[in-house]
């Protein structure tokens, strides 16, 4: 299977089909990004539908000595966080609402951790989460958050260090710091 | 054998509790991994799964469609390499002070072009790299250059002697002679909504390219027409940038 950078490499030499390929591996967890900060699916698919646009016309600003994975959330999250600001309010908590069409049918129990998740995270300040999320869930080294965020690796594992010791906080402040396996939120 | 904070993470999202002699190296060394092991619920709470959101099938074909529209000279010069465009952009604005010198020669020196013209690169170069993670601080520091640096310059160089002579028509004069830079920065610019720190950079590369006009049409070295009829250009450009994006935000809610 061709690596990302294989396929991006292909694609600013003309390959379409390897766009193609790149639209399959990361639409999905790009939708999942802007979902975390929009309640709206269609406010989430058009900032994808954005992200992609940029890609295209970036393509040979991309270094192909660098990883791609960092170089995409960057343009992702600065769209996103143009677009939050442009609409200067609050993001919302999309896992808070009821699924909207668009979100894979869940159990009512996972729906309870994931809110609970996104309640104890919505309580730490945008640097950290930021951290947080790209590290966890979207699945980035460290060194990849610091770049897609234009911070040092160290930066970055500050932040997650300051974010865990918060979260730490929070879940005691909740009553769940001492939380068990079988207390319902666990992998 | 874990070595890295996403291993050791990973462990973590498998339910497993990971410990051994090379989780002691690494968290020996790894401020957010040691927290993370001393608190367990916080890994155990971050590896809930998120909710996975299914693609709407007709999603790709709308954005394939978007990309099948990038044609034509726009196009073309919105995907140039940032470097590229940058230069383009230099290109276009030096062609003003010096049509401003073959148009009109006039008692003006230039004698701040130059660091106005490094200020102008250095503006567009942050402005226009839409594909980099540049931190608030630096396009504020940034933006406080393009926009402060000829009234600091001024301010620090320029005398009180002398008639205050008609500021406006300075201020209009290097306005309007700069303005057609501004639709070279909407082809070469790549973003259809910008953000407020990027608009107003762009302002206040307008306003350099105005007072660098300035500098050959108009020989004052009184303080306060420098302020009021030159720096002050670029200040106007960088609060019309904010009200515009203020503006389009507005319409788009």
């Amino acid at each position: 299977m061709q690596s990302d950078e294989e396929l991006m490499l292909a694609y600013v030499r003309g390959d379409a089909s390897a766009f193609h390929e790149l639209f399959r591996r990361y639409a999905s967890a790009l939708l999942r990004l802007m979902r975390r900060e929009l309640s709206s699916q269609s406010e989430a698919q058009d900032l994808v539908q954005q992200t992609f646009l940029q890609i295209h016309r970036a393509r040979n600003d991309f270094d192909l000595s660098r990883r791609l994975k960092p170089w995409v959330y960057t343009i992702a999250l600065n769209l996103k966080r143009e677009y939050l600001r442009g609409r200067k309010r609050r993001p919302t908590q999309p896992l808070d609402q009821s699924p909207e069409p668009g979100v894979d049918a869940v159990d009512p129990e996972r729906e309870d951790r994931a809110r609970a998740l996104r309640r104890v995270l919505s309580s730490l300040p945008r640097q950290q989460r930021e951290v947080i999320e790209l590290h966890w869930f979207d699945e980035l080294s460290f060194q990849e958050v610091g770049q897609a965020l234009g911070i040092s690796t160290t930066a970055a594992k500050v932040r997650a260090h300051r974010g865990y010791v918060r979260l730490k906080e929070a879940l005691t402040g909740l009553g769940l710091g001492n939380l068990a396996p079988e207390s319902g939120i666990e992998p | 054998m874990i070595v890295s904070c996403a291993e050791l993470r990973d462990a973590f999202r498998r339910g497993e509790r990971p410990a051994g002699a090379d989780v002691d190296r690494h968290v020996a060394e790894c401020a957010a991994c040691r927290e993370l092991l001393a608190t367990p619920a916080v890994g155990r709470l971050l590896s809930v799964r998120e909710p996975a959101f299914s693609l709407d099938p007709a999603f790709e074909a709308q954005v394939a469609a978007d990309i099948a529209e990038e044609r034509g000279l726009r196009a073309t010069l919105r995907s140039l390499p940032t470097w590229q465009r940058v230069l383009l952009a230099c290109a276009g604005a030096a062609l003003l002070p010096v049509l401003q010198v073959w148009l009109r020669p006039s008692p003006g020196r230039g004698d701040w072009v130059a660091p106005f013209a490094a200020a102008f690169v250095l503006a567009c170069a942050v402005s226009f790299a839409s594909a980099r993670a540049t931190p608030g601080f630096q396009k504020l520091g940034t933006l406080a250059v393009a926009a402060g640096l000829p009234a600091l310059l001024w301010a620090v160089t320029a005398t009180d002697t002398g008639e205050l002579a008609s500021p406006g028509l300075c201020f209009l004069y290097g306005g309007a002679f700069s303005l057609p830079l501004l639709g070279l920065f909407v082809l070469l610019e790549r973003r259809d909504r910008l953000g407020p720190s990027d608009a107003a950079l762009l302002g206040g590369a307008l306003g350099l390219v105005a007072a660098s006009v300035l500098e050959y049409h108009c020989a004052s070295a009184h303080r306060g027409h420098l302020l009021l009829g030159h720096a002050s250009i670029g200040w106007a450009f960088v609060a019309a940038a904010l009200g515009w994006v203020q503006f389009r935000g507005a319409r788009a809610r």
